[in-house]
């Protein structure tokens, strides 16, 4: 590319900062409208039962009720690629918390009232919490009727008459004759907890149904298209008669994509005769009924040779899902494959299993289930590392996988930045200058596709003042889509950065696009930008060349004005703008899409497919931390988080992608963990003690450091950022804390009290 | 249950005096949103843990989830929408954010702003942990709070600056 790069790679302004700031962005709970009533959803207080009786004769006759919904009168179920979840429980309810009743009213103290006087009869049945013995045989079925539920079968395969909702296997090599060659053999099994995304904004909605039946939902939505379509599908409607916008978004993580807060409503609204209706959950609700990250068992068996050489891995992973599927299927496939971690290994047995449990739903959390494998890899590589006395930094070095070398799935990489990731780290951290006395110190890398096949598109639009609208639904949920796509827009037109506005998520106004996850919209969304912008720019030349009585090729287009080369004549995009009379050239509107090339779906059998991503995400982490052995309680001093960006299109946007994310890593790696009472009950359903995340004086500083090895595809050779500084900060502290004190706690999160008991300073624990 | 009466209530919201009708248990964090159209004041958690809801009342941060709005009858109560009155003269606090990119989603911005306000209003020099430690009551779950506390230290030289300067200008 030898164009001259004006805005991209820069430092701009956040495009959405001065509303922020002043207090004026509008989230989708402070949203009002005429006639608009408040919606409360009756929720399961028990984790498995049948509904025997609804009765709702007493809340009807509260002052202000204006719809009671049940189950039965909408009877959709929901959920891409499987569809088991009821909008509301229908006969019979599978976790705590689950949407049974929805209620509209003119206020918050009559919805609330009459909530409270709703009476639902229940039969229980035994509930199941633990996914080993969910999938044991015998174990009482949670979806008697799974059969009977639509699927995705390209996608993955269960495991019939059972709680195994899907099963990945990955079979490469010989794993017998790879178990045969090796010198050592270490096994090991790691657990990851359940936890909250903790948004800071709760989920909210607000939902209506239009006289000529078109359904609009206004909602914290990280992905409101894929939510348009979950919706219309369930409904049984052509997707144009769902209509989803998506206002500034307080945080996502996950959380906010697939639906959450929008079926029970859409129930309601159904019934409310045209009048919009909103929800807001409250936190209690968040933490118990929106989501969360869920449970996650790691059995790893690995062969090596005597110089660390990794000749064989068998894996077996356990994802508990739920109640619900959600994304659970492919949460286990990206996730099992994953367990290889960024090493080349030619023999591997890989079998994931998605399993229902009577709990609240996981969903997609920040990092797609690398956090969890991660956590298991790379504490099994510091196991074998120390097994064998080889440097945790050299081993990794022998096993990485380089240009050309073939993934877990199959594919042959290209312009893969591990290595540089690992070297930048460990030079930052100052890996082989002796550590301050009493400190631990670890470095991991981590690998993370970004989901596949994924399409996005979007148009870039002139205003009459020469302005220019970018319309495509990413959704800002604060990583700073706005910027970058502001940004790219801006670069592909040859405008000013300040001239472009971006419109925001809309699905009747802004084009098809996936999902705002999996770090894709730089790569993806990007693109597209970019080639709408270069469709955009060729109608601006062609209609710069007519006013200025030039040929195209002598034009040059910066700075929002088009210039003849080697002259003093230009025109400013304002000129160019609008419809003339007498004018052949209607208004400037500029269309892109982007599909990575020759991505392919996975063999069922094999787990192996040509190109299963369109790029990945490559990263290397280190933190120094020191351990008090007296009380358990761990001090983080350092944190270096290295990513290969590809090209970093906004310093600054993406060093704030690293310190959150890597201050997310922190909180689940030492402190967060969602408890379940033995009713099945989360017991810890509030942000505060009982359920701490990591706060501004717990966190070390955190140094980015970003590589750029540029992506062939990617857009100005940019690759994701997002999920990358959650991936592997889990792994480095257990590491950094077996480095200091020499215990190895294989179960996040690494709290005190588990850091006392294998000290032997508090008794081994009596749980199973 | 039944419902008592509303009864209509003054208050004080950025110099500005607003009559609303509540409940004798409404908080004061849904009365200032839906009564007063204070829509920066945010609601994270309603237990007074997360600090998104906070105002200042006469000058001192309080959380609003946990104030009951009658409660607030008489007092000066003040949002972040009150630190600038127009987009060309941003509070130095607000210039600092922006400069610092100390926003992502902008969700705990608001809190943040007048929790960080409150701290350079008593204590004008704070150090790193003082920042710190003055914001711990109020989550970011985006920024891992790096680029708030750099943005409050910086705005804290500003206005001292500022400050000086102006007492020299006074001098002189
Ligand atoms: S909403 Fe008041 S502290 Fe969280
Ligand atoms: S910027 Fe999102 S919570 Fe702080």
């Amino acid at each position: 590319m030898n164009e001259r790069i004006s805005v991209v790679g820069q430092r701009v302004r956040q495009a959405d900062i001065l509303e922020k700031v002043m207090g004026r962005a509008v989230f989708t709970a402070d949203l009002a409208f005429p006639r608009m009533l408040t919606a409360q959803v009756v929720r399961s207080p028990i984790a498995h039962g049948k509904i025997r009786h609804i009765d709702v004769s007493r809340a009807e006759r509260v002052k202000g009720v204006r719809a009671i919904v049940r189950g039965s009168d909408a009877p959709y179920r929901y959920n891409l690629p499987l569809r088991d979840q009821p909008f509301l429980a229908i006969d019979r309810v599978r976790y705590v918390g689950e949407p049974v009743v929805g209620i509209a009213a003119e206020d918050e103290d009559a919805a609330r009232e009459a909530a409270s006087l709703i009476h639902v009869d229940y039969e229980p049945l035994p509930a199941v919490f633990d996914p080993e013995q969910a999938r044991a045989p015998g174990a009482p079925l949670i979806h008697p009727e799974f059969e009977s539920y639509w699927r995705d079968s390209k996608l993955f395969t269960s495991v019939p008459n059972s709680n195994v909702l899907s099963h990945f296997k990955l079979r490469k090599g010989d794993c017998e004759a790879g178990f045969a060659q090796a010198e050592a053999i270490f096994e090991g099994t790691y657990k990851s907890q359940a936890f909250n995304h903790g948004a800071l904004e709760p989920h909210a909605c607000i939902a209506q149904v239009e006289r000529h039946g078109q359904l609009t939902l206004w909602s914290t939505q990280q992905s409101p298209w894929f939510a348009a379509d979950d919706l219309a599908i369930a409904l049984g409607w052509p997707v144009h008669r769902v209509r989803v916008i998506a206002p500034y978004l307080g945080g996502g993580f996950g959380a906010k994509h697939g639906l959450k807060a929008e079926p029970p409503l859409v129930a309601i609204a159904l019934k409310t005769d045209g009048r919009p209706v909103k929800l807001v959950l409250t936190r209690e609700e968040v933490f118990s009924a929106a989501g969360v990250r869920g449970a996650v068992t790691v059995k790893i068996r690995t062969g090596v040779k005597r110089d660390g050489t990794i000749v064989a891995r068998e894996a077996e992973v356990v994802w508990d899902t739920g109640a619900y599927a959600d994304v659970g299927p492919l949460l286990c496939r990206n996730g099992s494959y994953s367990v290889t971690g960024p090493y080349r290994i030619p023999n591997q047995k890989i079998d994931g299993y998605c399993v229902y449990t009577n709990k609240v739903v996981t969903s997609a959390f920040r990092s797609y289930g690398i956090m969890e494998m991660s956590f298991a890899y790379e504490s099994h590589m510091d196991e074998i590392a120390r097994g064998l006395g080889i440097d945790p930094v050299e081993i990794r070095r022998r096993n990485l996988i380089e240009d050309g070398d073939e993934t877990a799935t199959g594919e042959r990489l290209k312009a893969i930045g591990l290595k540089p990731t690992l070297d930048a780290c460990a030079a930052a951290m100052g890996w082989d200058e002796p550590k301050p006395p009493g400190r631990g110190r670890a470095i991991v890398t981590t690998a993370k596709s970004s989901v596949a096949p994924s399409g996005s598109s979007a148009f870039i639009q002139m205003n009459d003042d020469g302005t220019l609208n970018v319309m495509c639904a990413t959704t800002d949920m604060g990583q700073g889509a706005r910027t970058v796509m502001s940004q790219l827009a801006a670069e592909a037109v040859g405008a000013r950065y300040e001239d472009v506005h971006l419109i925001a998520s809309d699905t009747a106004v802004t084009p098809p696009d996936r999902s705002t996850s999996s770090s894709r919209s730089t790569f993806n969304m990007g693109n597209a930008v970019i080639r709408a912008g270069t469709d955009a720019k060729k109608q601006v030349l062609e209609k710069a060349a007519e006013l200025l009585d030039a040929p195209i090729e002598e034009l040059e287009v910066r700075d929002s004005t088009v210039r003849v080369r080697n002259s003093n004549r230009f025109c400013t995009f304002k000129e160019i703008a609008g419809v003339r009379p007498g004018s052949p050239y209607g208004p400037i509107v500029g269309r892109g899409s982007y599909v990575p090339e020759g991505t392919t779906p996975f063999d069922l059998e094999t787990g192996q497919g040509r190109r299963i991503t369109g790029f990945w995400l490559y990263s290397s982490q280190g933190v120094e931390l020191s351990v008090d052995t007296d009380t358990g309680k761990v001090t983080l001093h350092n944190i270096v988080s290295a990513h290969d960006t590809g090209r970093t299109l906004n310093p600054a946007a993406c060093e704030g992608q690293v310190d959150g994310g890597v201050a997310i890593g922190c909180s689940a790696a030492l402190m967060e963990e969602l408890v379940l009472d033995e009713s099945g009950r989360v017991a810890n359903a509030a942000f505060g003690d009982d359920y701490p995340t990591i706060t501004s004086a717990d966190l070390p500083p955190i140094t980015p450091v970003f590589v750029e090895i540029p992506h062939p595809d990617g857009p100005y050779g940019a690759k994701g950022i997002g999920e990358g500084p959650t991936t592997g900060i889990a792994a480095a502290v257990a590491n950094a804390v077996e480095d200091a004190i020499g215990v190895r706690i294989r179960d996040l999160p690494i709290t005190p009290e588990k850091i006392l008991r294998a000290l032997g300073k508090l008794p081994a624990e009596d749980r199973p | 249950m039944t419902r008592a009466a509303k009864q209509m209530i003054e208050l004080n919201v950025d110099g500005e005096l607003v009559e609303v009708p509540v409940r004798p248990h409404h908080l004061l964090v849904d009365v200032i949103r839906d009564g007063c159209g204070r829509m920066s004041v945010k609601e994270g958690c309603e237990s007074a843990s997360c600090g998104a809801c906070t105002v200042l009342i006469d000058g001192e941060p309080a959380l609003s989830c946990i104030t009951l709005a009658v409660d607030a009858v008489g007092h000066e109560i003040r949002t972040a929408e009150s630190l600038s009155t127009s987009d060309r003269k941003l509070h130095p606090l607000q210039q600092a954010f922006i400069d610092h990119h100390a926003v992502q989603c902008g969700f705990c911005t608001p809190g943040m702003l007048l929790t960080g306000l409150a701290l350079l209003q008593a204590n004008p020099h704070p150090d790193e942990a003082e920042i710190r430690s003055a914001i711990s009551g109020n989550i970011c779950r985006c920024t891992g709070y790096v680029r708030i506390v750099r943005a409050i230290a910086d705005a804290a030289q500003k206005m001292n600056h500022g400050a000086a300067s102006r007492a020299k200008e006074l001098a002189s």
